[in-house]
Formats: C-alpha cells, sequence, structure tokens
C-alpha cells in the first residue's frame, strides 16, 4: 500500500496549488480525462494525446502542467484521496443532527457514497495500473 | 451506542487529528487542512446559510486550528470562493471529459454531458445545492464563475442542436435561459427529491434542450409569438414602480420602502443604516419600528412590492390579451399562447422602467442570505403561475418544465441586472417568448406534429432520432 509520503513525493503536491481559475479548471480537467483513459483503456495504453483530447485542451496544454501521464494520474489520486479523507472528518465533526435520529443509517450512507465516489476511480485506476 | 453529542468532552484521536509522530510533510497538512476547510464550509452553508455560519462553526468541523485558517484564507468569502472554484473546476472536468470522450456523434455528446452532470450533483448533494442557489448570496452573487457557464452551455446546445440549426441566431439568450434552466430545475430536484433520480431529470433536461432545434412555424404559433410586438407601450406606460407602488406621498409605510430603493440604488446595499431609511423617507426612528423589525426587514418588503409590481402587470397584460381574468382561460390553447406572451412582454417592460428597483429587487435582495433565496423562491413561483394555463393545458408535461421555464426567465433578468442592461430587457421579448413558448406549443401540437416541428432544417437528421441514438 502506497504511504501518505510516497504519494506525495511522486505527485509533487501540486492540488491546491496557486494558480488562475483557468489553470485550475484545465488541471480538473485533465484529472478527469486521465482517470477515465486510465479506466477505458489501461494505464500502459494511455497516451497525453487521448488525455488532451478527451479534456478538450492541446497536448501542449498537457505539458505545461504535466510532464506526463504518471505524474497527471499521480496527482488526480491523490486529490481524490484527500477529498475522500476531508468529507469522513467533516461528517465526523459534524453537529448531533436530531433527524438522523429517526433514520439512524441515512447518515452513515450519505458519507459512504460520497467516500466510495473518490475511492471508486482510485480503485479502478490503480486497478488498471496495476494489471 | 448511545447518540453522539456535540462539545462533550474528548472525542477519540480520530480521524481529523494528525498523530503525533507521523511526520507528515508540511505540505500534506496545509492540503488536507484546505480540503476540510473547502468541505466543511460547504457542508455548513448548505444546513445554514452562509450568513449564519460562524468562522468557530467552520474551524470545529473541518477540525483546523483559527490561526491556522488564516494561513490559508484571508476571510470566509475568501474560503468559500475556493471551495465553490474547486467543486466547479471538478464538476467542469468530469463534464467535458465525458462530452469529449471518443466514438459518439455529436448529438449524444451533449446527453452524455447532462448525464455526467447530474450524476457529479448526485455524489455530493450539498455541494450541488450550494453551488445552484446559496452561491448567489455570497458577495452579491458575484462570486459565481458565469463565464465558464456560457462556454459549456454554448458546446452543450450546439451538439444537441447542431452548429448551424436556427437556435444560433437565438444564441445569447437561449444560452443564458438554457443556464437558468438547468439551474433551476436541478435546484428545486435537490431540494425536493431524491438525488438519485437525478438521471431522470438530466433526460427530461435533454428533452427540453431539443425542443429549441427549429423555428416555430406561421399559423397559430406565429400569432402568439408575434403578439408581444404590441405590447410596448402599454407595459411601459405603467411600469413605473416609483410613481404608481410605491409613491412618497402615499403614507409612511410606502416611504420607507420608497426611501430603502432609493438608498439600494446608490449603492448603499445591505449597509443601509436605520438612520439613513428615516431620514430619507422622512419618518421616526417609532414610526419605521412600528411597520418593520430591521432595515433588512424593509429591503426584502421592499423588493416584494417591486416583485409584486411587475407580476401585477403581467397579470393585467394577460388579462387584456384575453378579455377576462387570467385565471379562467385553461384549454384555450391560442388565447394562453397570446396571453403568456403578452404577460411575459409586460413583465420585461416594466422590469426594464425601472432597472434601479429591479436591480435591488434582483440582487440586493440575495445580499439577505436565505430570505433573499426564498424570496427567489416566491418569484419563481410566481412566474410559474403566470405560464400556469399553458401548463396545465398539457398535463403530460415533464413536471420539471415549470421550474425550467421558471429559472430561464429569472436567469435572463438576473444576467441583465448583474450586467447593467436592464433597460435592454425589451429587446429579448421576441426571443424569450419564443423560449418560454416553444415547448408548451410542442406539447399542444401533439407528438406526431412536434416530431416534425423538431427537424433540424438545415439537417436531415432530425433531433429526434438524434435523441434516440443517444439513449442507445
Amino acid at each position: 500500500m502506497a504511504t501518505p509520503g510516497s504519494i506525495v513525493s511522486q505527485a509533487s503536491l501540486a492540488t491546491h496549488s496557486p494558480g488562475s481559475r483557468r489553470e485550475r479548471l484545465e488541471r480538473e480537467r485533465l484529472f478527469a480525462a486521465t482517470i477515465e483513459e486510465t479506466r477505458e483503456h489501461g494505464y500502459g495504453h494511455s497516451s497525453v494525446a487521448g488525455v488532451a483530447a478527451r479534456a478538450g485542451l492541446s497536448p501542449a496544454c498537457f505539458q505545461e502542467h504535466f510532464s506526463g501521464v504518471e505524474q497527471c494520474l499521480l496527482q488526480a489520486l491523490h486529490s481524490l484521496a484527500l477529498q475522500a479523507h476531508a468529507h469522513v472528518i467533516s461528517a465526523y465533526y459534524a453537529p448531533h443532527d436530531e433527524s438522523f435520529a429517526e433514520e439512524p443509517g441515512r447518515a452513515a450512507q450519505q458519507l459512504l457514497e460520497r467516500v466510495l465516489a473518490c475511492l471508486v476511480p482510485i480503485a479502478a485506476a490503480t486497478g488498471v495500473t496495476s494489471r | 451506542m448511545p447518540a453522539r453529542k456535540p462539545n462533550s468532552g474528548a472525542r477519540p484521536a480520530i480521524p481529523g487529528k494528525l498523530a503525533p509522530g507521523m511526520r507528515l510533510p508540511r505540505e500534506l497538512v496545509a492540503e488536507s487542512q484546505r480540503a476540510r476547510l473547502g468541505i466543511a464550509l460547504v457542508e455548513l452553508v448548505d444546513a445554514q446559510g452562509f450568513a449564519d455560519t460562524s468562522l468557530a462553526d467552520l474551524t470545529a468541523r473541518a477540525h483546523v486550528a483559527r490561526a491556522a485558517f488564516y494561513e490559508h484564507f484571508g476571510s470566509m468569502e475568501g474560503c468559500f470562493t475556493a471551495a465553490y472554484d474547486d467543486h466547479l473546476a471538478r464538476g467542469a472536468g468530469q463534464l467535458v471529459s465525458a462530452y469529449n470522450a471518443p466514438g459518439m456523434e455529436d448529438g449524444e455528446r451533449a446527453h452524455t454531458a447532462l448525464s455526467a452532470l447530474a450524476a457529479f450533483a448526485q455524489v455530493w448533494p450539498a455541494a450541488a445545492r450550494v453551488c445552484l442557489g446559496d452561491v448567489l448570496t455570497v458577495a452579491h452573487g458575484t462570486v459565481e464563475a458565469r463565464e465558464q457557464l456560457d462556454e459549456g452551455t454554448h458546446a452543450l446546445l450546439d451538439s444537441a442542436l447542431g452548429t448551424d440549426g436556427v437556435h444560433t441566431t437565438r444564441a445569447p439568450v437561449l444560452v443564458t435561459a438554457t443556464i437558468g434552466a438547468i439551474r433551476r430545475a436541478l435546484y428545486v430536484h435537490l431540494r425536493e427529491r431524491p438525488a438519485r433520480e437525478l438521471l431522470a431529470l438530466a433526460e427530461q433536461l435533454f428533452d427540453w434542450v431539443c425542443v429549441y432545434g427549429a423555428e416555430p412555424p406561421a399559423g397559430d404559433w406565429g400569432e402568439a409569438l408575434s403578439a408581444d410586438g404590441h405590447l410596448g407601450a402599454a407595459a411601459a406606460s405603467g411600469g413605473d414602480m416609483g410613481t404608481k407602488g410605491l409613491a412618497p406621498d402615499e403614507g409612511p409605510k410606502e416611504r420607507i420602502l420608497a426611501a430603502v430603493l432609493r438608498l439600494a440604488a446608490n449603492g448603499e446595499g445591505e449597509s443601509i443604516s436605520l438612520a439613513d431609511i428615516a431620514a430619507t423617507a422622512g419618518v421616526s426612528f417609532g414610526t419605521f419600528y412600528k411597520h418593520f423589525r430591521t432595515s433588512q426587514e424593509a429591503l426584502l418588503a421592499a423588493c416584494e412590492a417591486v416583485h409584486e409590481r411587475l407580476i401585477e402587470q403581467a397579470g393585467d397584460a394577460y388579462a387584456v390579451a384575453l378579455g377576462g381574468p387570467a385565471d379562467g382561460q385553461d384549454g384555450a390553447a391560442p388565447l394562453w399562447a397570446v396571453g403568456i406572451a403578452r404577460a411575459l412582454g409586460a413583465y420585461l417592460a416594466a422590469a426594464a422602467a425601472d432597472p434601479a428597483s429591479t436591480r435591488t429587487m434582483v440582487l440586493g435582495s440575495l445580499s439577505l442570505g436565505r430570505p433573499g433565496l426564498d424570496f427567489l423562491d416566491r418569484r419563481a413561483q410566481a412566474l410559474k403561475q403566470l405560464l400556469g394555463p399553458g401548463l396545465r393545458a398539457h398535463p403530460d408535461l415533464p413536471a420539471p418544465t415549470a421550474d425550467m421555464l421558471a429559472g430561464a426567465i429569472l436567469e435572463v433578468v438576473h444576467d441583465h441586472a448583474l450586467h447593467d442592461r436592464l433597460e435592454h430587457l425589451p429587446e429579448l421579448q421576441e426571443q424569450l417568448t419564443y423560449i418560454v413558448l416553444a415547448p408548451l406549443l410542442a406539447a399542444h401540437e401533439g407528438h406526431s406534429h412536434a416530431e416534425h416541428l423538431l427537424e433540424t432544417p438545415h439537417s436531415s437528421t432530425t433531433i429526434a432520432a438524434k435523441r434516440a441514438r443517444a439513449r442507445r
């Protein structure tokens, strides 16, 4: 299992790096496109051109953000893992909601769905990369 | 296991507190804190509104120290903007990726993109609600990233309707109206219905978009759509709210409302003081408190008065068109269409006749937070009632149609208020009337006729065929 440290070292922590709104948009488009590409075609068959086309950007634009598909994929997974972690924290420290007393499973179900939404692409992408 | 109580002593050292000795890189800790603050703020805003969310609430929920918050953000607004931008960028990423997926024809792309949008909203409904509703109440709605929405909606319309379709001549207002329709339908659905049914809503949204693939034909439709051309003079003459509904010499309450509108128009915004209101209206504090508890309450009442005036004028125009009360004309197809066209024209003309008051109604009300959002709901409801005869004549229309149409009108007015172009609203009468009536009249003419009308003029491929392919 990859430790948080190993992810960080390879992903170089650019998920929340400062930048214009457009740059952030482009990065998120590349993240989503990379995960879809690796899920559909496998990491070995994913190319910068394919990812850029799916993101609606040029390969040159891709290269402005990332050195290759691997770096983009790692940062995308890192971002998703952070999101899942933050959802758990926020749910854990949420004030007690009386309405949940009537439906004890509802809060847990909502949280689980959100965390899974972050983790499923990670599992899909990492499963592809390891095969 | 007993129910968890807030602030009931020490919590186990999971999962927010980083255990001592883990020696996580400083950058990772900072990233985690930012992500936690963003998600916690979105959850809190969804639960209680931005105005009622304190920094203490946020830091407790995110499990981040107050000092650490200020290392990342200068203010709550800054934190909200970052969280909103992040969420929007993530959604846009998934939407664009779905839209550009290889192996699809043009018509399928819009369908896939709308489904991706619904799926994204489904995962975290609280964030979707905040991005569709509460964002309007933060910094007068200027936080919202409208340019991105415009760009994406252009692509979506081109995909669904073809780049050479007649819709391109209506593109600017159709783009704005489509954004409003999608926004309103999603928002209402996320508040009132299970998120898991969002995919069905995406289908209905796609069908709604596809209606705009062709010009309406002549005949009854053309008559209804051109009727608004006769509206201008009558509507504009009664549109001055300052001289009719809120005249300064009518009484203390009306003077207070007129003063609030005047102060708001002068840029006072939410910081209108009671002293200013009293001085401008020429009333004492005691008189003010006889009618209102706070200046915010007075601002909301003034906005309500402006709204009521617009609706009243629209209702009058509808009644004139039909020669009787608006509510009694169900089923008379050509008549209700003409009535709605004229009512819409009167609404736009009245809104343009006093742009300062309309701007306060649209944007100033949102500075009030949740009460402002509730007022927006009432405005939507009133518009739905205006469209009621057309909607009731076709009970088989998808339920969200009313919300889509009301959202389309609200968005066009909101956009013009944001860009100080309210005076130009009457120029949109023909286009907006088409946008509102096309789905209703398509349903009225019946399925076979509607399919005929939906043929794209410059292509042998019909929208219906595209739609069928997209669903396969």
